[in-house]
């Protein structure tokens, strides 16, 4: 199936153009941040106004539509700020890893033997280490911050894309139009790119689409273990940490604070419930029994 | 005589059997064990055999798509198997294959003009895109496709075009020797008929010599020349096709042909009925790997292994009978 | 034949209703099973020669497929008027069935055993102990070595030749009427075809059963059949007895097909190849469904479709022109000549 086809079907399924229109949403509000919320300095606008130091969560007024948080940070512009933060986790992190995955994955499989067993024997080390925990480790070692974040998502991240390639690739060198090319004399690249690749590429484009949402988690975990972005900087797990707190109200009024846990937590589950959608449609649609 | 185009000299292709943790090798499946046949310039050697006898494996080691365990290929005087891989690329161009399955042989993301295309780019055959395009239209015309057909992908094709389709991605490196790999048995018995006669008609046009693998007799019989004939990994029988279905000379060869369901009700055939099946090559019978199950196997069989040996003008066999 | 059929299908029509339209893979078809004799059906993939015995087992999934018209009397009962708990009465009973691939119709965690013992138990009121005794009888008639040991072999301990076997003692083991054997030999090597379709013929001499055997291979039909149903795009084009059919094969189809392959006793330089390929089922042409690849078609071929006519003592034939076809079969001519080249 073609591109184009492919798009087209992701259009046509309902539940797949849900999850495409929320994402759009969230396109739009990151590409416009500057015009939705603009930033007091200009020079960093990831940092989070203050509404004054105050610990006690605002809720919701004219001047701070969303509220603000413990230490008077603006919810609104936190998750409008946040999108961004979102997005360059999930792009980075995914994009990368994944490249990572498919060129480690095909290597090992397209040339096999000692080569294989080696790679796959260091994914297999990679994959025993708790996901969190080594993260965790990593950036308390390379320091806070959203670039350290990503680095160490990315070196622990990469293994299932490297395993489903290698799989992929094993089924597809034993197709006859990949002998055809080598008895055409055919060389590696060629074979790799032109007749390999574009035949395995879809189920890891689906495994991305699903790693998006899971890895924007995965940086909110952090972030709320605190061991994240910097304090103030608009990422939407630093404010659901900030909630931390506040989670269980006042005496006699359990929901005293929701602002501060509930807008934060929709903006994460919109986001990644989006991709899965849309990694699920692609699934359907690529799965040859459906079709 | 014509020339041979290409020599096979004691080839032997094993596939080790891998077991355990460490991977270590137990045994090895003996797909082709020691054969050595020729196949002439201009004609087609027909290689019969039931599945699992070795015959695709000869094919594809020949073309070195899988290494051999030993022997020698000898293509126009040279030992393929001795070439690096940039020479071996070269010689590429002479000698090609055709698949069986016409839907796994073709890459699903690849426009025709991109599958017949390829062989031309790979080898630098059109100097630009007008050039190679115009070469593709004039292949796929040769094989009875129109020019209309060349930017759809494979999926919109039967089955008897996309075979038309890698017939015409082998043709276009102008090659010398093709190697037929089942290539109508995939096929609706209607649409087999169409691509054995483009295959003939090719052959007459360009000079063609093929190697012609299958397992359905009658069809080899209708395209070959000679007829070789396998069982688990050795020739038991070559010849010129008359010969062969006038006189087999081995009792395999006759029980093949015997089992052969013809399309007359008439003709009730005294069938020889094989037993059993056929052995694994990982562990073959001892002697005469067909004595298990040969009607008229006697003592010498299960001991020693018959020499495959000329029985006359050309007609080559494997048997201790004919030796007595 | 004046015998009462065993199974009667007529104006059987099931369809697929699939994304891209309605697919009639069965669309009018009749023919008749008489008790003890083996009718062919035969053609090229996707003329609806499965889906006829699938009706007929009423195992066509649904959805997408249904059965969207017709009679199928088995004995004198519709069984496209059975509920789903009677049909399961009459299958692996009445009528069985044996598929082309043996290892995937064999459940691979049981033994043989445990499936022939199965099969045998919900049919019939025995006890285990009995059942295992009669699964190793089957096994032996069936022609399979040391039945007792293989008895408790699991699938993938047997060659292809011996899991068909087993499939066939399990599809005999509860004494059925009708025996359905979809491409039963097509997966298997010549030799071992050979073995199976020697022993399908003398299990149904010893049986007395009916046997619908379905293939594409003209050779399997002129070996085991009585009678032969030709079918093409849905439609029975031919339908007589195998020694007229291949005698005197009326529809250009058939002749075709029996031209198209080359003859161990004949010599030809060229063969007759039929031009073009199968229509899609979602695209059938307008009036008769052969004339996209008919070299003799012309004018009503192309409106109206020919009814499946008697042509003389039972030989029936779908096709406006097969008087024209005689003609040229007098004269000793080719009909289809083809360039290598399609339309």
């Amino acid at each position: 199936m073609e591109w184009q086809e492919v798009l087209k079907r992701l259009l046509q399924n309902k539940i797949s153009l849900l999850g495409i229109l929320i994402i759009l949403f969230f396109i739009v509000v990151a590409v416009l941040a500057p015009w939705i919320a603009p930033p007091q300095d200009p020079d960093e606008p990831y940092l989070i106004p203050r509404g004054g130091w105050s610990i006690e969560p605002q809720p919701p007024s004219e001047e701070h539509i969303f509220g603000t948080t413990e230490g008077q940070y603006d919810i609104f512009y936190g998750i409008v700020w946040g999108t961004r933060t979102a997005f360059r986790i999930g792009l980075v992190v995914v994009g990368i890893s994944s490249t990572l995955g498919i060129i480690i994955g095909t290597v090992a499989a397209y040339y096999g033997g000692l080569i294989d067993e080696i790679i796959m024997r260091i994914t297999d080390v990679f994959m025993s280490i708790p996901f969190i925990i080594a993260t965790i480790v990593l950036v308390t070692i390379l320091g806070q911050g959203i670039t350290n974040v990503m680095i160490a998502l990315i070196t622990f991240s990469w293994m299932s894309t490297a395993r489903l390639m290698r799989s992929q690739v094993l089924s597809v060198k034993e197709d006859e139009f990949v002998q055809a090319a080598l008895a055409l004399g055919a060389n590696d690249f060629r074979i790799i790119f032109r007749h390999i690749i574009l035949n395995t590429i879809f189920p890891v484009v689906i495994q991305a689409s699903m790693r998006m949402g899971s890895m924007v988690i995965t940086a909110s975990t952090l972030s709320f273990l605190g061991v994240g972005a910097p304090e103030g900087y608009a990422d939407w797990g630093q404010m659901i940490s900030f909630a931390r707190n506040w989670i269980l109200g006042v005496e006699g009024d359990p929901l005293h604070y929701w602002y501060t846990l509930v807008i934060p937590g929709i903006a994460i589950t919109l986001f990644c419930l989006s991709w899965n959608l849309i990694g699920d449609a692609f699934r359907d649609i690529l799965d040859p029994k459906l079709n | 005589m014509a020339e041979n185009l290409l020599e096979v000299k004691n080839l032997k292709k094993y596939f080790p059997v891998k077991a355990g943790i460490f991977k270590r090798t137990v045994a090895h499946v003996k797909a082709v064990d020691d054969i050595s046949f020729v196949v002439e310039e201009g004609e087609t050697l027909g290689l019969v055999g039931e599945s699992g006898c070795g015959k695709s494996t000869t094919g594809r080691t020949i073309l070195r798509l899988l290494e051999a365990t030993a022997g020698e290929v000898i293509f126009e005087g040279k030992n393929v198997m001795d070439l690096d891989k940039k020479e071996m690329r070269a010689i590429r161009r002479d000698m090609q294959i055709i698949f069986q399955d016409p839907y796994a042989s073709l890459n699903p993301r690849m426009t025709v003009a991109d599958i017949v295309g390829e062989p031309l780019d790979i080898h630098n055959l059109a100097k630009n895109k007008k050039e190679r395009n115009e070469k593709v239209r004039e292949i796929l015309e040769n094989v009875g496709l129109g020019a209309e057909y060349m930017n759809r992908y494979p999926h919109e094709f039967s089955g008897g075009q996309r075979q038309r389709i890698g017939v015409a991605r082998a043709l276009a490196v102008d090659p010398k020797l093709i190697i037929a790999d089942e290539p109508v048995s995939a096929l609706d018995v209607s649409v087999q008929a169409q691509v054995v006669n483009l295959l003939q008609d090719l052959q007459k046009e360009y000079g063609l010599t093929y190697l012609f693998i299958a397992h359905d007799l009658s069809v080899v019989k209708h395209i070959s020349d000679r007829v070789a004939v396998m069982y688990l990994g050795k020739l038991v029988e070559l010849t010129d096709k008359k010969e062969l279905f006038d006189n087999p000379m081995h009792p395999y060869t006759q029980s093949l042909l015997s089992a052969i369901p013809e399309a007359d009700p008439k003709k009730k055939k005294d069938r020889i009925i094989l037993e059993g099946d056929v052995p694994s090559p990982v562990d073959p019978p001892s002697g005469c790997r067909f004595h298990p199950r040969c009607p008229k196997a006697f003592e010498p069989c299960p001991v020693k292994e018959p020499e495959f040996k000329e029985y006359g003008d050309g007609h080559y066999a494997a048997c201790h009978l004919l030796d007595q | 034949m004046s015998k009462e059929a065993l199974v009667e299908v007529k104006n059987l029509k099931t369809y697929f209703y699939t994304e891209e339209g309605v697919v009639k893979a069965v669309d009018g078809v009749d023919y008749e099973i008489y008790p003890g004799e083996t009718l062919g059906i035969v053609g090229e993939s996707g003329c609806g020669k499965s889906v006829t015995s699938l009706s007929i087992m009423r195992l066509v999934e649904s959805p997408p497929g249904r059965i969207e018209a017709g009679e199928i009397n088995f004995k004198g009962t519709d069984l496209t008027k059975l509920s789903e708990k009677e049909m399961r009465k009459i299958r692996g009973n009445d009528i069985s069935m044996i598929f082309q691939e043996p290892m995937t119709s064999l459940n691979p965690v049981y033994t043989v055993g445990d499936q022939i013992i199965e099969a045998i138990m919900l049919h019939k009121q025995v006890k285990r102990k009995e059942a295992r005794r009669q699964a190793i009888e089957m096994l032996q008639k069936v022609g399979i070595p040391l039945p007792e040991q293989r008895v408790d072999e699991y699938p993938h301990q047997l060659s292809g030749g011996m899991r068909q076997r087993v499939m066939i003692a399990m599809a005999l083991s509860c004494d059925p009427q009708l025996l359905i054997a979809d491409e039963p030999t097509t997966a298997l090597d010549v030799t071992i075809q050979a073995q199976i379709l020697e022993l399908m013929n003398s299990l149904k001499e010893s049986y007395g059963m009916a046997i619908m055997m379905i293939t594409h291979d003209l050779g399997v039909i002129a070996e085991v059949s009585d009678r032969v149903a030709v079918m093409y795009a849905g439609k029975v084009v031919e339908y007589t007895d195998v020694d007229t059919l291949f005698d005197d094969p009326k529809h250009p189809y058939t002749w075709g097909l029996m031209n198209s392959i080359p003859k161990l006793d004949k010599d030809v330089d060229r063969l007759e190849a039929i031009p073009g390929s199968v229509p899609s089922p979602l695209n059938f042409p307008e009036g008769c469904k052969f004339n996209t690849r008919c070299p003799l078609a012309e004018g009503k071929c192309f409106d109206v479709e020919p009814p499946l006519e008697d042509t003389d003592g039972g030989h029936m034939v779908r096709c406006w022109r097969y008087e024209h076809l005689e003609e040229i079969k007098k004269r000793g001519e080719r009909i289809y000549e083809d360039r290598g080249v399609q339309k």
